[in-house]
């Protein structure tokens, strides 16, 4: 069956370009891609949506490779039936143990062709004959030690370890640690199956391995595992699935482990799009009913609390607001009622792009509560502070909402936190909004505008005419473009009328818009 | 706007790592469960990408300590202790009738009991079949192919060091990222899609 997806032959160039850095134009030529550099890479994928849409399932491929493998690594110790401790103990313990068996010709391991010291072929040469020595007095030893004491088979190998080893190893002028007990062990067991009694017996929980007792790692060291940065997706993965063990209610400790995994959560960034899904990854079992419960009693103490949130609570809230569960939302809107403090620490937590959806919803429900309530500051800048630096999909909900929503004094508060967005896209929105006959929502659009980068109103400057464009000018004024100045100029406006131009409220624009319809056009 | 990705490095070696492994070479073998630990869970989910039966992970996981253990005074340090595991590893899973030896342990199936967190089937029905297919598709790649894919995309190494893996060149890795990451996403279709 043949795709249907377009192709495009630059694909291949533009993946290799921004997943795996730059290459040169003779690695290109070499692999086919032809002669691109780097900045035409980036201008073709500007505009070729094949070769973004290659890139985006790319980038996901990469980002689902790395949770998949933690995900699979914190399952592990379930699948094989041990915990971590257990694991690590039955893989290194054997390993020390097994090290000079003389078995097979040792693989090519350095970095550079081998040759081995002389002090270590001496080391070899001695072990070999240790081990000799071991092959001819083992059997003896472990039929003088099975007749002593008739034990199991597991019995008389370790026996059989140990003490012909210590016997060589004090006769030996070299000292050699641990390694050459289990060659001797190997050579002692008489049994076809000599390796495998001792390689995989170890390996498996039954054994009688020598055991290394293994520090557990406290719930606050965990929880610092699982925010590094340091640590490997798989690490910071398999951390998380030891603390969420610990969360469950039937678990001693669950309320400590639970609050060093939110904290953890809380902890935790989003600095490129690998860490962002794991991020999102991570959240997920929060979802499951029970931690959810405890996520939701946490809120609702905060709530009932009335005191002043600290950094504990603090997480809490952080890690609800990333979460985007309705339940979470609402008693985050309760708490803000109370707290209206805490909408900052909401809003600085949605800047983390983790949240699939509702983050724009959830600050502009906020916002509408704190102002029916007076409880929020006097005018709508601190407001549209929460908007600023929001991940896109914040601003395309607020977008989407303006055609649906029939409150207009929540259209108005749409149209101001557009303003804190950083897409043309949006400006468009603004614009389009400007022109309304309503005549509270053009002036909110037209004072949003005036927040957009400078760079998006210089572009519109440039391709807008201005003349019969009151709201727009006094946008751009307001925004300090160049192309205002003269207008400001001829405006010769007193000091106090400067500043309201510049730092006005919402409530102050309509008046200052009339200045740019009335009394200055063009520099006239 | 530059839509690169930030460019990974090679695994750096920390300075109690050298500590330990300085104490290893002088014939410490206390120092070795402290020098590997920290490796442990990345040479076990290779170990998975390599052998999708738990045990046989297990034992090559182990193997690779062994033989570690054992040529760690040969060690010279030119690469990244990590890189030099890897690379064990991957020798060993390209041969495995060098230490696979009876027959791996049966699943206790329908009997089994976890005794570990299990997450929500309804939020993780997805991803398990996401991972199904990744599984699925990585295991169609040559062994070369799904090392360097897993080092690149997991582990985050550059090309030099899954050159350093692979014992190839640095450009020889990226193609054989380049052509795995190709040949998973042709499978996985619309499991990628936004």
């Amino acid at each position: 069956m043949s795709s249907l997806r377009p192709t495009c032959n630059k694909t291949d160039a533009v993946l290799a370009h921004c997943l795996d850095g730059d290459l040169d134009s003779d690695d290109l030529l070499e692999h086919g891609y032809g002669f691109a550099c780097g900045e035409t890479l980036q201008a073709h994928l500007r505009e070729c949506a094949v070769c973004r849409s290659a890139l985006q399932r790319a980038r996901r491929l990469d980002a689902a490779l790395a949770t998949a493998a933690g995900i699979d690594v914190a399952r592990h110790p379930g699948q094989v039936g041990a915990g971590w401790a257990q694991l690590t103990d039955r893989w290194l313990a054997p390993a020390t143990a097994a090290s000079a068996e003389p078995v097979e010709p040792p693989l090519e391991l350095t970095t550079a062709p081998s040759t081995l010291p002389l002090q270590h072929r001496g080391l070899l040469l001695a072990a070999a004959a240790l081990a000799v020595v071991g092959a001819m007095f083992g059997p003896w030893a472990l039929a003088t030690r099975a007749a002593a004491t008739p034990s199991s088979h597991s019995v008389a190998t370790a026996t059989a370890t140990t003490t012909p080893a210590a016997e060589a190893q004090a006769t030996s002028p070299i000292p050699s640690p641990q390694p050459l007990r289990a060659a001797t062990s190997t050579m002692a067991v008489p049994t076809p199956s000599a390796n495998v009694a001792t390689f995989h017996v170890a390996s498996r929980p039954s054994t009688a391995a020598t055991r290394t007792k293994v520090a557990t790692p406290s719930w606050r060291e965990l929880g610092v595992q699982v925010a590094s940065s340091h640590a490997t997706p798989t690490e910071r993965m398999a951390a998380q699935q030891t603390l969420l063990a610990g969360c469950r209610a039937t678990a001693p400790d669950s309320p400590r482990a639970f609050r060093a995994l939110v904290e953890a959560l809380a902890a935790a960034g989003d600095h490129d799009l690998k860490s962002r899904h794991l991020h999102a990854a991570m959240l997920q079992p929060l979802r499951d009913g029970e931690l959810l419960r405890q996520l939701g009693a946490s809120l609702g103490a905060l709530d009932a609390a009335g005191q002043r949130l600290g950094c504990n609570e603090l997480a809490v809230v952080v890690v609800a607001a990333r979460l985007g569960e309705a339940s979470t939302d609402r008693a985050l809107r309760r708490l803000a009622r109370r707290h209206p403090d805490a909408v900052d620490a909401i809003a600085a937590a949605l800047r983390c792009d983790v949240r699939s959806h509702g983050g724009g919803r959830l600050l502009l429900d906020l916002w509408d509560d704190v102002q029916s309530r007076r409880s929020a500051p006097g005018d709508e800048r601190v407001a549209m502070a929460w908007f600023r630096q929001q991940p896109p999909s914040v601003f395309t909900e607020l977008a989407a909402e303006l055609p649906t929503c029939r409150s207009t004094e929540r259209r108005v508060r749409c149209l101001l936190a557009l303003g804190a967005s950083d897409d043309a896209a949006m400006a468009a929105v603004l614009r389009t909004h400007m022109r309304s006959s309503h005549h509270a929502e053009s002036h909110a659009a037209a004072l949003a505008l005036a927040h957009l980068p400078v760079r998006l109103l210089a572009d519109i400057a440039s391709q807008e005419e201005l003349d019969g464009e009151y709201l727009l000018r006094a946008a751009l004024a307001r925004a300090d473009v160049a192309v205002a100045r003269p207008w400001i100029a001829a405006l010769d406006l007193r000091a106090g009328d400067r500043h309201r131009l510049r730092h006005g409220t919402l409530a102050d624009f309509p008046e200052v818009a009339l200045w740019f319809r009335d009394r200055g056009l063009l520099g006239d | 706007m530059d839509l690169r990705v930030t460019e990974p490095g090679q695994p750096k070696s920390s300075d109690s790592e050298r500590h330990w492994l300085q104490r290893c070479q002088a014939g410490d073998a206390a120092a070795f469960q402290p020098l590997l630990r920290p490796h442990l869970a990345a040479l076990l989910a290779l170990a998975k990408r390599h052998c999708r039966d738990p045990h046989w992970a297990e034992d090559l996981v182990q193997e690779t300590l062994v033989r570690a253990f054992r040529n760690l005074p040969s060690f010279r340090g030119e690469s990244a202790l990590r890189t030099w595991l890897f690379r064990i590893l991957v020798r060993l899973a390209s041969e495995p009738e060098r230490w696979r030896r009876g027959k791996p342990a049966e699943s206790l199936g329908d009997l089994d009991v976890p005794d570990h967190f299990e997450l929500r089937a309804e939020h993780d029905a997805i991803a398990r079949e996401l991972q199904d297919r990744l599984d699925e598709a990585m295991e169609r790649l040559t062994l070369r192919q799904r090392t360097a894919l897993h080092l690149r995309a997991v582990e985050g190494f550059d090309y030099e060091a899954i050159g350093g893996v692979l014992a190839c060149t640095a450009v020889a890795a990226r193609m054989h990222v380049l052509e795995a990451r190709r040949k998973v996403m042709a499978r996985l279709k619309e499991h990628l899609e936004p």
